[in-house]
């Protein structure tokens, strides 16, 4: 027997004039927000996702994501006054990007950030439709009764179901009210890390161990709060097959940086991109950030000079809660900034443990297409035994279709016959009433065969686009 | 409260929330080295201790807690 593939089922069931419906990523629904693909692209931060990148990404059914920390940067005036033009540049940004595009924009704002709450400010002024907050636990000073008059919906970031628990078992006590969604972030994301680096590789942190954890521990709260909380999983997810796999272990949604970081519409300088499209799986590493997190980078000569030596920096103002300016042997905002203006000397690029894999750099259009069709490869690859028994089935039906069709076909010649010479006779009513017959069992087994389907879908979580 | 009632109450949360002996925890403890406490743990002990106190720990404050003896000096000047 020929090999079923996804082109020959559909060619099977359509025969039958049965539509298919094609095996696409879901939706993601965060709040009153949804978005058509459940992919939202990760914040990445000091002008890498800006207006261009997340509209971009909105336009494609995703959720685009502005990075809110250095954003400032892009702005003349940030030496002068590092508060003012975070503000300014947010504003501007969110708004670009609106313009853009009728999708779903977020803000990612690092919670360890000194003008966190200003930010935080900002994007409720400008109504966004989600805030990610990371790099810290959003817990204390939550502006919730803005943030929900203004319909911001609120998703923090985790690495752990310990964090996730914290803060949502906080926010219940301090607000009766708990954030909207979850990402979680696993150990193979590229940037700062939530993960101690000793951990990395233990499977206990991995993102496929965490995500079923962090579904479980957000069960009470889905139910006393009767909403739901979609759990965004993130770190290393390249394709649509990895989308799928991560989908099928509870994540209603996929977070994904580093491939956005290569394409056209990503808001860094063309040398930033092609580092990317460069690096080796070698020359990708984990650093000891200045403000004292692991994370992972493409490991330059920047960055390995840093280790031995000080670079010459002056700080433009403490803008990380903590961080210790005069410790650090480099300034990890100005490196950042650097590496966005494409100056690689002076500065490094943050990026997933997959980035290797990146070998050229594409559209966010053509990036959406190729992780929808892997997405429908893999869901068909998956369910295969159930797609081969459905095909038997047809056929089997396809069989009684033929001969019922071929007999209306005979009835109807008859019929015909008969009226031409029969003049008055209780036979052509009987044959009326048996091509009626054989009409109605054509249209029952095509509607088994379009219940049949509608059954296997509902058996998965991966809702069917008709 | 003077600084010895803060610390055994200090002493008596740190034990529970991080289910170790409590006699292994003296004021020169260091919640990281001494007694295994990362930054998770510590958050949920200053939520705790605000809770158990009716007290107001800022988060950044929270973070330069290095010993126990400085948890507990801040805590007994909030105290006074």
């Amino acid at each position: 027997m020929k090999e079923l593939t996804y082109e020959s089922f559909k060619r099977l069931v359509t025969s039958l004039k049965v539509k298919l419906p094609s095996f696409d990523i879901p939706r993601l629904t965060i709040g009153n927000k949804s978005a058509q693909i459940a992919v939202v692209q990760g914040g990445m931060g000091v002008g890498i996702s800006l207006s261009s990148l997340s509209s971009a990404v909105a336009n494609q059914g995703g959720i685009g994501v502005i990075a809110a920390n250095g954003i400032g940067m892009i702005e003349p005036g940030y030496f002068k006054d590092g508060r003012a033009a975070n503000i300014r540049a947010m504003r501007n940004e969110i708004r670009k990007a609106k313009a853009n595009s009728p999708g779903i924009i977020g803000v990612n704002i690092m919670v360890a950030l000194e003008d966190f709450q200003a930010l935080l400010q900002t994007t409720i002024e400008e109504k966004v439709d989600i805030v990610f907050l990371g790099a810290g636990l959003p817990i204390k000073n939550m502006p919730v009764a803005q943030l929900r008059e203004a319909g911001v919906q609120v998703v923090p970031i985790v690495s752990s179901a310990r964090a996730a628990n914290l803060i949502f078992s906080m926010w219940k006590r301090m607000y009766n009210d708990v954030p909207d969604a979850v990402v979680v972030e696993g150990p193979k994301a590229g940037g700062h890390l939530g993960v101690a680096e000793k951990d990395l590789e233990d499977e206990q942190f991995s993102l496929e161990t965490v995500v079923p954890k962090v579904k479980e521990a957000l069960s009470t709260y889905i139910e006393e709060f009767n909403k739901p909380i979609p759990i965004i999983a993130g770190g290393g997810i390249f394709t649509g097959e990895d989308i799928y796999k991560i989908m099928k272990l509870g994540a209603d949604a996929v977070q994904m940086g580093t491939r956005f970081a290569a394409t056209n519409e990503c808001d860094a300088n063309i040398q930033f991109k092609e580092a990317i499209v460069a690096c080796t799986q070698e020359d990708i590493g984990i650093i000891k950030s200045p403000v004292g997190l692991p994370g992972r980078a493409i490991v330059n000569e920047f960055l390995t000079s840093t280790t031995k030596e000080k670079r010459k920096f002056s700080c433009p103002w403490q803008c990380l809660a903590g961080c210790q300016a005069e410790a650090s042997n480099y300034c990890i905002s100005v490196a950042l900034n650097n590496a966005r203006k494409g100056n690689l000397k002076s500065g490094f690029v943050f990026v997933g443990s997959n980035a290797y894999k990146i070998s050229s750099i594409t559209s966010v259009t053509e990036l959406f297409q190729e992780l929808r069709q892997q997405y429908a490869a893999a869901f068909f690859a998956d369910k295969k035994p159930l797609f081969i028994t459905l095909a038997g089935w047809i056929n089997k039906l396809k069989d009684e279709y033929r001969a019922t069709e071929q007999r209306v076909r005979e009835l109807k010649d008859s019929y015909l016959h008969a009226l031409g010479t029969v003049v008055q006779s209780n036979w052509g009513a009987t044959l009326k009433e048996e091509l009626k017959t054989k009409n109605e069992q054509l249209e029952q087994i095509r509607q088994n065969i379009a219940e049949k389907l509608h059954t296997l879908f509902s058996s998965t979580s991966h809702k069917p686009i008709v | 409260m003077d600084a010895n009632k803060v610390f055994e109450k200090v002493k008596s949360l740190i034990a529970e929330k991080l289910e170790i002996d409590d006699s292994k925890i003296t004021l020169d403890s260091s919640f990281r080295k001494d007694l295994g406490a990362d930054s998770l743990d510590t958050y949920e002990l200053v939520y705790a201790i605000e809770e158990e106190m009716g007290v107001s720990i800022p988060d950044e404050k929270a973070n330069e807690f290095e010993t126990v003896r400085d948890a507990v000096d801040f805590l007994a000047k909030l105290l006074k």
